[in-house]
């Protein structure tokens, strides 16, 4: 018998928008969030879904980083017919850092050895969140200089097929949470 | 820029521990920040003296005074402000920043009280002058560091008389001795971290 190549496999593309006068987004990690992968969101701009991981202690939020999301590489497999290469996938590397250097060593001292959590960063005006769990690598480094501060700094790291995409902001969700454990 | 008075307390505080232990200097007078005060001296002429002020009174006159063997006082030239480096930012905006406060330490001595030449005594307070804050001395401040450079020092007597006592009629002997040192106070902070009440409410 022979193979066929059913067209209802194609994906779907949806239309790209251009608008001159749109507004734009800033650089530098505002945020950031480490969320349980079993924690599901119906609509992440709902700041009231937030507010409950946060009470539940599913989602731990820092809400003050500088950081930033490298270009991501690409995970590049062979192609097949007359393309030499198909892109299979995204190795994605963030860097975060967190000023609140004097109390967070134990957090950051567990939390490195977890693989169940998703990564949250927002930017200027939107938030994204990986659609996989991340490894975590802390640190703090110490720089030969009196003047400098002493920071946690977090490489983020994940694979995914897929782009993390932006979302508006949830309203009052990236501040100083005081969750009674 | 809150907080100078605290941190040239701290300036004081380690100079005299550091160059004013001998006996010479047993009841020298170090003083905070002072504000030059106008008056009207003889024949309605307008003079200008230093002086601690609190909220709008006179508190006292602090500048030349023979009751002390060394007199030092600080007084405020300016403030600039900068954004503070990239890696001190965190969050939205650029909430920390950097002040650059330019100020002067004015000291006034008797030769014969302290046995030193106004040079030596310069190098004194040279050796004793801070370079840096440690965390310790500064808790309470809501700054985040700070350190004082020392950058140049006037020597000239009638310079710096005619700076600080403007209009008035020049009256050191060759015994006293008075020169000022300028300096610069860099301080690091974040801006929404200052509560009105760190200014001394009352």
């Amino acid at each position: 018998m022979a193979g066929y190549y059913p067209s209802t496999c194609d994906t779907i593309i949806p239309g790209h928008n251009c608008d001159p006068c749109s507004t734009r987004e800033y650089g530098r990690i505002r945020s950031a969030a480490f969320i349980k992968s079993d924690f599901e969101f119906t609509d992440p701009e709902n700041a009231a879904e937030w507010l409950a991981g946060i009470n539940a202690g599913d989602i731990i939020i820092i809400p003050e980083t500088h950081g930033d999301l490298a270009d991501p590489s690409p995970v590049l497999g062979p192609g097949y017919g007359d393309t030499t290469e198909t892109l299979t996938g995204y190795e994605f590397v963030a860097n975060i850092f967190d000023p609140d250097y004097n109390e967070n060593c134990d957090f950051w001292d567990a939390i490195k050895n977890v693989r169940n959590y998703k990564f949250a960063y927002r930017t200027s005006s939107k938030t994204h969140i990986t659609n996989v769990g991340v490894t975590i690598i802390p640190g703090a480094p110490v720089a030969d200089d009196i003047n400098t501060e002493v920071v946690w700094k977090a490489q983020i790291k994940w694979k995914d097929q897929n782009l993390p995409c932006p979302f508006a902001t949830p309203e009052g969700v990236f501040t100083c949470f005081m969750v009674n454990e | 820029m809150p907080y100078l008075n605290e941190l040239v307390i701290l300036i004081n505080e380690a100079i005299r521990t550091s160059s004013l232990t001998d006996k010479r200097f047993s009841s020298a007078k170090l003083e905070g920040i002072a504000v030059q005060v106008l008056r009207n001296g003889p024949n309605d002429a307008q003079e200008v003296f230093p002086a601690i002020v609190k909220l709008n009174e006179v508190e006292r006159y602090i500048g030349v005074d023979d009751t002390y063997p060394l007199t030092i006082y600080h007084r405020i030239l300016g403030n600039t402000y900068s954004e503070d480096a990239k890696q001190g930012q965190f969050g939205d905006g650029f909430t920390a920043q950097m002040c650059s406060t330019d100020a002067l330490m004015v000291v006034f001595a008797k030769r014969s009280a302290i046995r030193m030449t106004a040079e030596q005594l310069e190098a004194l307070l040279v050796a004793g002058f801070p370079d840096q804050f440690v965390q310790g001395q500064m808790d309470g401040l809501q700054i985040f560091s700070a350190r004082a450079t020392l950058t140049a020092s006037t020597m000239d007597v009638f310079t710096v008389f005619s700076t600080e006592y403007r209009g008035t009629k020049f009256f050191l002997g060759p015994e006293d001795i008075l020169f000022a040192m300028r300096y610069k106070i860099e301080s690091r902070y974040r801006k929404s971290c200052f509560k009105i009440c760190d200014f001394e409410c009352e």
